[in-house]
């Protein structure tokens, strides 16, 4: 095993820190000797710490200023309030620690002597500017979005809520990446049990590796073959706020744009942030409008495809004709001419996806008009069939959650093939399965469709529709375990 | 007790309304017509005070026992014996009532809107579907009561696009003869069975205070719905064709053509198989409990074997005669042992009660 602790020859000390830090060119070793008596090295990586800043605040003071003996420990902190241009620093003795800090851009100061080091924060500042977020648009809400700075993230959440119980415990996670995350929560607001239990999951983390919020929601989760998120990911900080002031907790990863917020709930994954801007029955019908547009991504396929297959007679004459009409020398069974247009959209939407915005707005318009048109005019398929299949396709866009809308865009393939083999009954197997999995699941200990299932009927102010927005700002009851405990032993 | 088998005093009331409604929606009409014609509608109320009843005397029962599960109560009223015997009747019981529903939805499905698919596959399918739910226990099938309900909601919107539409006259005289609506009320049995859950569910709910009101609500609230449905149903088709149907009320939605899916038929069949579902989920839960203490087999396992059980007596029951006659046959013996165990077991209770009282 390495040996880790300092002792009080420099040299010997640079040694033990090296082993933790990779030695690349930009590993900066600036020897100094301190009022031209004392040797010491003044440790950073460049790049990851603020050059100009190391040279200004920590060298030329330590080169030109410094004139006091330095011998013990005491005697750095003396130096650190007289002469140094930084605003914090501790010392460290731990060489492994050391250099995990010098990896995350401190700059570190060994003295000759000393059998501590000086860790100074130097953490470079340069970042992407914060920028509206791409993939969640909002008309009312705030134009912020997250950067891939930690600091200026969780700053982003500080300057929204001033309150003195709002807590953010760091902690680092991945062998390799030491990634710096962040556990944030309103500590009189967030249920202790439901704190514990997250706690419990998310401190514990260990990963050769942590480089997305999305790849640290798959090491928390409880099931991770289940298709339903269950945690919720945003870009939006405002979204965040809302979140913790109902009694959630955030997770902040480094150089991750996004924060993951747990629990989650299948209904939250249909509101949209602008519901609670806009007026009551405005902000409803958009609601409303959301779920009805899940109901036809999942069903309005089968149910079209069990018409023509084997219920044909529940079509009204009128429509029926109409049909028949489009149907005329289609020779693919209806069943393959909706996969295909399905698979045909998925295929563009994939692929539009990776493009830059330009050529997939390009791709966009040759797949929907052109291909679309192609294949009804070389009579591949029908009018009706694309007609239905580009109403599904559009009514996914109205999901808000990015994830979600993959989620309940995979399930319309399953619920297709059910409805090929057993009609209608099949249809009815599928919703039937997805409520089951559904009520099955949870995310930290909150049930998955609460408030619905367990009912709490104090939380139905906000779900399918939602009430006043006094009522609205209320902690719900269903993010409350250890409340709804104490109910049930009454 | 097991934490996947408590539930809340909200939960015991969508799960026993939800163990009650289901077939009984689209075929009990035709039952209470043939029986008590354009009367057939206050049969059914009066044969509500059954499910009541039930609710009731389980409440008290265990009351009076302090709470304590099934098995044990059981054990203390009956002695091990008696306990052993009533524990697979029970068990019996469900699995009956369940094979009953899941053949009633395969007759009734392959009747109306999958005429191309065998009634066998759906028993098949179906059983299988129920173990899925009923599998992690009564907490998943409370929580899922608790969402099916709303959609229950919708069962009594669609009978109200036809009060508008019935004749008064159809149900008048309101009572023809007083004698033939006591005759009716065995018809209703089979629509008001599942309620029989109660016995193995009350021990199991977490806050007992309000339980026994809960169980009232939901019994009250089934029955409203029963005879709000054969109401309207004898209102718009007259007792003399109700009574000639197979499913009356499903003859009544599919007559009003609307835009796109031409009438309420695949709509309501939709809500309603939902409902099936969990009115199976509640039986098998049921049949899984007793059949799991009677034979002290690990109630998952216990699942896996009730529920090849259950696909092979709903196999039985197909064609829907085979079931209607069975049923009918049956349901009485079936009612008259709840009956007897629920009184007996109450005066025993209450019994114990005083003599440990008087101690």
């Amino acid at each position: 095993m390495i040996e880790q602790v300092l002792v009080e020859d420099f040299n010997k000390n640079l040694t033990l820190i090296s082993n933790f830090v990779a030695q690349n060119s930009n590993f900066i070793k600036k020897e100094i000797l301190i009022n031209g008596k004392v040797s010491a090295y003044v440790l950073f990586i460049d790049g990851l710490a603020d050059k100009n800043y190391v040279e200004e605040a920590i060298i030329k003071p330590f080169l030109y200023k410094v004139d006091i003996d330095i011998t013990k420990e005491e005697d750095l902190y003396e130096v650190s309030k007289k002469y140094l241009f930084v605003s914090s620093f501790r010392l460290n003795n731990n060489a492994k620690d050391v250099g995990a800090e010098l990896l995350s851009g401190k700059t570190v100061i060994i003295v000759n002597g000393i059998k501590s080091a000086m860790i100074l924060d130097t953490i470079n500042p340069k970042y992407r500017d914060i920028q509206e977020s791409t993939s969640e648009k909002s008309i009312l809400g705030t134009r912020e979005s997250f950067t891939e700075n930690i600091n200026l993230n969780l700053t982003l959440i500080q300057r929204k809520i001033k309150s003195p119980s709002l807590k953010i415990e760091r902690f680092v996670v991945g062998e390799k990446t030491r990634t710096e995350c962040a556990l944030v929560y309103l500590e009189d607001v967030i249920d202790k049990e439901l704190l514990n239990t997250i706690k419990s999951r998310v401190l514990t983390v260990k990963a050769p590796a942590m480089l997305t919020t999305g790849v640290f929601e798959q090491f928390i989760e409880r099931r991770p073959f289940n298709l339903f998120p269950q945690a919720k990911n945003t870009e939006r900080p405002d979204k965040v706020v809302f979140d913790l002031l109902e009694g959630k907790a955030a997770i902040f990863i480094a150089e991750s744009p996004s924060v993951l917020v747990v629990p989650a709930s299948f209904i939250e994954f249909f509101q949209g942030f602008e519901d609670y801007s806009e007026r009551i029955i405005i902000s409803n019908f958009s609601r409303i409008t959301r779920f009805l547009a899940v109901i036809t991504v999942l069903i309005l396929g089968p149910i079209y495809l069990t018409l023509l297959l084997y219920n044909a007679e529940l079509f009204p004459y009128q429509l029926m004709k109409v049909i028949i009409d489009s149907r005329k020398g289609i020779p693919l069974p209806p069943f393959l001419e909706i996969l295909a247009m399905e698979l045909c959209i998925e295929i563009l939407r994939e692929g539009g996806v990776r493009l830059p915005n330009p050529v997939g707005t390009t791709l966009a318009i040759v797949g929907g008009i052109v291909i679309g048109d192609a294949a009804t005019k070389a009579n591949i398929v029908s009018h009706a069939t694309l007609f239905v299949v580009a109403i599904t396709v559009v009514s996914t866009f109205l999901i808000p959650n990015y994830q979600m809308a993959l989620s309940i865009r995979f399930l319309r393939f399953p619920m297709l093939i059910l409805a090929q083999m057993f009609g209608f009954y099949g249809i009815l197997i599928g919703f039937y399965i997805l409520l089951v999995a559904l009520v099955k699941l949870d995310s930290f200990g909150i049930p998955y469709f609460s408030p619905m299932a367990p009912s709490r009927f104090k939380d139905f102010g906000d779900v399918f529709v939602r009430s006043n927005i006094r009522k609205v700002f209320n902690e719900p009851v269903s993010l409350k375990p250890s409340l709804s405990r104490r109910n049930k032993n009454e | 007790m097991n934490k996947n088998n408590t539930i809340t005093r909200n939960q015991y009331f969508f799960v026993i309304q939800s163990a009650m409604i289901g077939i009984g929606v689209i075929s009990l009409a035709a039952g209470v017509t043939k029986k008590a014609q354009q009367s057939g509608w206050i049969a059914i109320i009066i044969a509500g005070i059954y499910p009541i009843l039930c609710v009731i005397l389980s409440y008290e029962i265990y009351k009076n026992l302090n709470f304590i599960e099934y098995t044990q109560a059981s054990e203390q009223l009956f002695g091990k014996f008696l306990t052993k015997i009533f524990t697979v009747l029970f068990s019996i019981n469900f699995l009956f009532l369940e094979g009953a529903v899941i053949s009633g939805l395969a007759n009734e499905l392959t009747f109306s809107t999958i005429k191309f698919l065998s009634p066998y596959v759906v028993v098949f399918l179906t059983s299988l579907l129920i173990y899925y739910n009923s599998v992690d226990g009564l907490k998943i099938v409370a929580r899922l009561s608790e969402l099916v309900f709303y959609l229950t909601i919708f069962i009594f919107l669609i009978p109200i696009y036809f009060i508008n539409k019935g004749d008064v006259t159809n149900i008048l005289p309101v009572v023809n003869n007083y004698g033939s609506l006591f005759t009716a009320i065995p018809t209703t049995f089979f629509a008001y069975s599942g309620v029989e859950l109660s016995i193995a569910i009350v021990p199991l709910i977490t806050n007992k205070m309000g339980a026994k009101g809960a169980g009232i609500a939901a019994c009250i609230f089934t029955t409203i719905l029963y005879t709000f449905i054969t109401l309207v149903t004898i209102l718009y088709m007259g007792w003399k064709l109700t009574s000639q149907l197979q499913y009356p009320f499903l003859y009544l939605v599919a007559t009003t053509e609307i835009a796109v899916i031409s009438n309420f038929e695949p709509l309501f069949i939709f809500i309603w198989g939902n409902k099936i579902f969990q009115t199976a989920a509640c039986m098998h839960f049921g049949a899984t409990y007793f059949f799991s203490e009677a034979t002290k087999i690990p109630y998952k396992k216990s699942c896996i074997i009730s529920s090849i059980i259950v696909a092979v007596v709903g196999i039985f029951m197909i064609p829907e005669y085979k079931r209607s006659s069975l049923t009918d046959k049956v349901m009485p013996y079936l009612v008259g042992y709840i009956f007897i165990w629920l009184i007996a077991a109450y005066i025993l209770s209450l019994y114990k009660k005083v003599k440990k009282n008087e101690k």
